[in-house]
């Protein structure tokens, strides 16, 4: 955290609302962006964002420097995130039992042949939209912490600290994700 | 031979969660694994799909969207908590008319007779709180006098055989103030005038009273208000007019990064003019532009739909490269 940050922090707690906004601003983009990517919709996206900053607003004052900002806020964009998938009933059900995520991922991912078609280069956007597709497939949490993850580039650690559980768990969460979305994207990586 | 350890090696590697000496044991690995060399291949495949699939930046309009709304929900915020919530219910009954206060008249007059039977039938104890969580002893005159609403009876003791009773009662009463600009009753209220009414002619006017008066510069607290206003009021005129006003102060950097914040972001050209007129303004007399500044007036240059805005940025980067 910049000495420049922590300045913000304290001033907003003090109840500057500009020194608020200017803290909050330099993460809204990307707290929208995930969102956004999270829900495929932009009204839901922008629910998310005013949800997740209200509650900062509200929780500001108890926030004891005791970690980085930014992981206290992204364990709040995550809470927001897996409960607006449960209050909107879009998606899955989110288990809070990880063997009963891990029975649904015994589907076998050895489809997959050794070489890639060299020829078979696609767009950005084309893979992009592929991967959002094969995100689809995940279940809500393992979706948020392959996106903390590959998007943001957060270590495990961070990860576990955001979702208050151990490494361990978000390490299985993340390679059940990545195994379930290689299948997902077998067919069209692979010839 | 191991190979659902080295599936999960292959994983941390590709997610820059291996340490040295996995990274060593995995390669060895590889060497003699056909299974798990194909494991890593698919894993790279994917990999480097990944690496081509960056988290799209947000449409500005969505994000301008979001911010306006995220700045109006904070105002309601302020406005029901903390600080702000009990100067609301000092002066509200003031200043406006709410539905709470037609809730509380009707309580007057339905309760009002059994206060007056209570205040001249009995010499009990009597309490009430102005807004406060623990009630106060007050005299029966007080209450009685000037225009003290009455609400909201609780009774502590419901039981009179003894000859006494006992009830809180909350009395809100209208509230006139006259002081100093920076005397800080009046300031507060002026605050909360300008973040909170919903009204835009008294967010004005109250921009307006502060403009009228002689101070040379108002207090600090004034003018983190106006820059909110500046940056999100959602009413043009109340914006300008906070604008002018911040003419007032001396420039510095909060006003700085206001002004290109309007000059990034106002819809209105009006109040991007203002902004790009009072960095220019400060930029002669000395104040610098950081990279970050002058890549704002770059894209102003390339994309403002305003000539003077354009040809004003294109000056500011000739002058300052």
């Amino acid at each position: 955290m910049t000495q420049q940050e922590t300045e913000l922090i304290i001033r907003a707690q003090n109840g500057n609302i500009s020194a608020f906004e200017e803290l909050i601003y330099n993460y809204d983009k990307k707290v929208l962006a995930l969102a956004m990517k999270y829900v495929k919709n932009e009204d839901d996206a922008k629910d998310i964002y005013q949800d997740v900053f209200i509650r900062v607003f509200r929780g500001l004052k108890k926030f004891q420097f005791k970690s980085e900002f930014s992981t206290w806020l992204y364990r709040i964009v995550t809470n927001v995130c897996l409960t607006h998938k449960t209050k909107s009933n879009r998606r899955e059900f989110v288990s809070i039992n990880p063997s009963e995520e891990n029975e649904k991922m015994n589907t076998a991912i050895e489809l997959i042949d050794e070489e890639p078609d060299p020829e078979r280069v696609i767009k950005s956007a084309e893979i992009s939209e592929h991967i959002t597709e094969a995100l689809e497939s995940l279940s809500p949490r393992q979706k948020m912490i392959f996106m903390l993850k590959h998007y943001e580039g957060y270590k495990l650690k961070e990860i576990a600290e955001m979702l208050q559980c151990g490494e361990g768990t978000i390490k299985k969460y993340l390679f059940d994700a990545v195994r379930k979305m290689r299948t997902q994207l077998a067919d069209i990586y692979y010839a | 031979m191991n190979h659902k350890k080295y599936k999960n090696l292959i994983d941390e590697y590709f997610f820059g969660e291996i340490n040295s000496r996995e990274k060593i044991e995995l390669e060895e690995h590889l060497k003699n694994c056909d299974l798990c060399r194909s494991e890593f291949n698919s894993a790279k495949v994917l990999k480097d799909s990944l690496m081509q699939d960056k988290l799209p930046e947000p449409d500005e309009n969505l994000l301008k969207q979001a911010r306006n709304q995220l700045q109006s929900n904070l105002r309601k915020e302020i406005t029901h908590s903390g600080f702000f919530q009990k100067l609301n219910g000092m002066f509200s009954s003031s200043f406006f008319f709410t539905p709470q206060l037609a809730a509380a008249a009707l309580s007057v007059l339905i309760i009002g007779v059994f206060i007056g039977y209570f205040l001249f039938n009995s010499t009990g104890t009597m309490h009430y709180s102005l807004e406060s969580p623990q009630p106060q002893k007050t005299n029966q005159q007080a209450v009685l006098s000037g225009e003290t609403k009455i609400s909201n009876i609780r009774f502590i003791d419901k039981n009179a055989a003894d000859g006494t009773v006992d009830f809180t009662f909350d009395a809100v009463k209208p509230m006139h103030i006259k002081g100093k600009i920076n005397d800080p009753q009046v300031q507060n209220v002026l605050l909360y005038s300008m973040l909170n009414e919903d009204n835009p002619g008294t967010r004005l006017n109250t921009i307006n009273l502060i403009n009228s008066s002689k101070q040379e510069q108002p207090d600090s607290e004034i003018k983190n208000a106006l820059l909110s206003v500046v940056k999100f009021d959602n009413n043009q005129g109340v914006r300008l007019e906070a604008m002018k006003l911040l003419k007032k102060f001396n420039y510095d950097d909060q006003i700085k990064k206001t002004m290109i914040y309007v000059l990034q972001n106002d819809s209105s050209s009006g109040m991007r003019i203002e902004a790009m007129n009072r960095l220019v303004e400060a930029n002669k007399t000395g104040s610098e532009f950081s990279p970050a500044d002058l890549s704002v007036f770059r894209e102003k240059m390339k994309q403002d739909n305003n000539n003077y805005i354009r040809y004003q940025a294109k000056t500011v980067l000739k002058e300052n490269n």
